[in-house]
């Protein structure tokens, strides 16, 4: 793969590794013998959920969402649902798996969504954390990284559905938001 | 509570969605089987509920001849009471029943009617019950008629009057998820506005503000309403005005209206995508702001995150 358009590697194989280590120790304390959905937002945290689930002790099933923005002719739009769940979470434990949380704007969208389906609770848990003049502020229970305002890609984040699957995260060369 | 109802044409697959539905709001189906096996038999013989099995009529039948004449009820009205007293307790999904009459005036009912194609429904009918086109096609005339009948003679109403509804859905275009996804979004889009159709009512005037319409300082507020708008977020705009500091005699010198408020998550939220010097002056009323009022929640974006967020969804991020 071209890795020329990266900067310097943010964070390591290793260190992810190693840190979704201790966030399933965490887990697995706080959920002992509860019964949990892991809600994957797609396509991002598609990693983030093999990995960690597999470290999980206490019993999951999987489900996958995936948003998506549509932009009307006069640009407004809406966010909606282009995947939904596979399950009713009505009554369970829910653990939204998110790789990065940067307005929080699609995270209000998100739990207001699934808010209305009655969950017994629901927890987010991101590997990446933006909290640098986060526009919201939504309670994240679990981080993996804080991280700076910096365009990120590797290990399930893009640019135009490039580098995914890195094994680190890297900064992109030019932020091609700014 | 949260209701549903759900009208359907035969065939059009209007139970799939239901059942699904149901399950995954979680919410309690209701159609007329469950109604025969758990409700009906309380109040009527061996005899009746065959014909409640059976005919539409049937239902506009006194249920206690014996009770004083105030007091009587039909068949039908014992099911539009049960329903009733089920949705106090009982987020509910009720299939069919004149349900979306019953709750017609309910702001927290979300009516929904499901078709398709006479050519879909007997597809459906032949790969379901071996039919052939001719008998799908009769049958699909019989229960048409059925369903209108009930709908009229219990509630005088034509079931296939449009503004019954929220929303009508055409199966021929629209698959299991594609509905589902739909009716969810409504459904989740009206709880936090709930508000009953106005059929039959007197409309109350009311001037609702046209939010795309108003006019708004900048044009990067008019973009940043958008995206809020995109995300479902609740906001009003420059709602409040904070004084910042006072003359000797107490008369105000200056104050900060911020630009937005997020009601839901209780924000104000100022946008500084001017030039420099304006910058820098907002900064200094944010920070008076955050000592006089600490209890007072206030985010700045400022020009570069704003035009990073116009950009990721494709909006008019440039100063204008």
């Amino acid at each position: 793969m071209n890795t020329q358009n990266l900067e310097k590697i943010l964070i390591s194989e290793e260190e992810i590794s190693n840190r979704i280590n201790e966030l399933a120790a965490q887990l697995n304390k706080d959920f002992k013998d509860k019964e949990v959905i892991l809600v994957s937002i797609l396509k991002s945290s598609l990693y983030f959920m093999t990995d960690l689930s597999r470290k999980l002790k206490f019993p999951i099933k999987l489900d996958f969402l995936e948003l998506n923005h549509y932009a009307d002719e006069d640009n407004s739009g809406v966010i909606r649902v282009t995947r939904d769940l596979e399950f009713s979470i009505s009554g369970k434990n829910v653990i939204i798996i998110e790789n990065i949380i940067r307005t929080g704007l699609t995270h209000s969208y998100l739990l207001k969504n699934l808010s209305a389906r009655n969950p017994k609770n629901i927890s987010i848990c991101t590997l990446l954390h933006i909290s640098d003049n986060k526009l919201l502020d939504l309670p994240v229970h679990y981080t993996g990284f804080e991280i700076e305002d910096k365009f990120v890609v590797g290990y399930g984040l893009d640019y135009k559905e490039k580098y995914r699957n890195l094994a680190y995260i890297a900064e992109y060369k030019e932020n091609p938001q700014s | 509570m949260q209701i549903i109802t759900i009208s359907r044409q035969t065939a059009s697959g209007g139970e799939e969605i239901a059942k699904e539905l149901s399950n995954r709001l979680g919410l309690q189906l209701i159609d007329r089987q469950y109604v025969l096996e758990n409700w009906l038999p309380e109040v009527a013989d061996e005899h009746q509920l065959h014909m409640l099995e059976q005919s539409s009529k049937f239902y506009t039948k006194i249920l206690n001849p014996d009770a004083k004449k105030n007091e009587q009820i039909s068949f039908a009205d014992y099911i539009a009471q049960k329903l009733k007293g089920k949705s106090e307790t009982t987020d509910l999904l009720i299939l069919g029943l004149g349900s979306q009459i019953i709750f017609e005036n309910n702001p927290y009912a979300l009516h929904f009617k499901i078709v398709a194609s006479e050519e879909y429904r007997c597809q459906q009918l032949k790969k379901n019950y071996g039919l052939h086109h001719d008998e799908a096609a009769r049958e699909l005339e019989l229960a048409d008629r059925k369903h209108r009948r009930y709908v009229w003679r219990i509630h005088n109403q034509d079931w296939e009057k449009t503004t019954l509804y929220h929303l009508t859905l055409n199966r021929d275009g629209l698959n299991l998820e594609d509905s589902l996804s739909v009716i969810m979004n409504i459904a989740d889009l009206k709880k936090e506005n709930p508000q009953a159709l106005i059929n039959n009512k007197e409309v109350t005037e009311k001037t609702v503000e046209n939010k795309s319409q108003r006019n708004f300082g900048h044009e990067s507020e008019k973009e940043f309403a958008k995206i809020l708008d995109m995300h479902h977020i609740e906001w009003e705009y420059e709602p409040s005005e904070f004084p910042l500091e006072w003359d000797p005699e107490g008369n105000v010198i200056m104050a900060f209206r911020p630009d937005f408020y997020l009601c839901e998550h209780d924000t104000y939220v100022e946008l500084t995508t001017m030039k420099q010097k304006y910058t820098t002056e907002k900064n200094k009323k944010v920070r008076l702001l955050q000592e006089l009022y600490p209890h007072i929640k206030i985010k700045i974006v400022y020009k570069k995150d704003f035009e990073q967020l116009a950009e990721k969804f494709d909006l008019n991020g440039s100063e204008k």
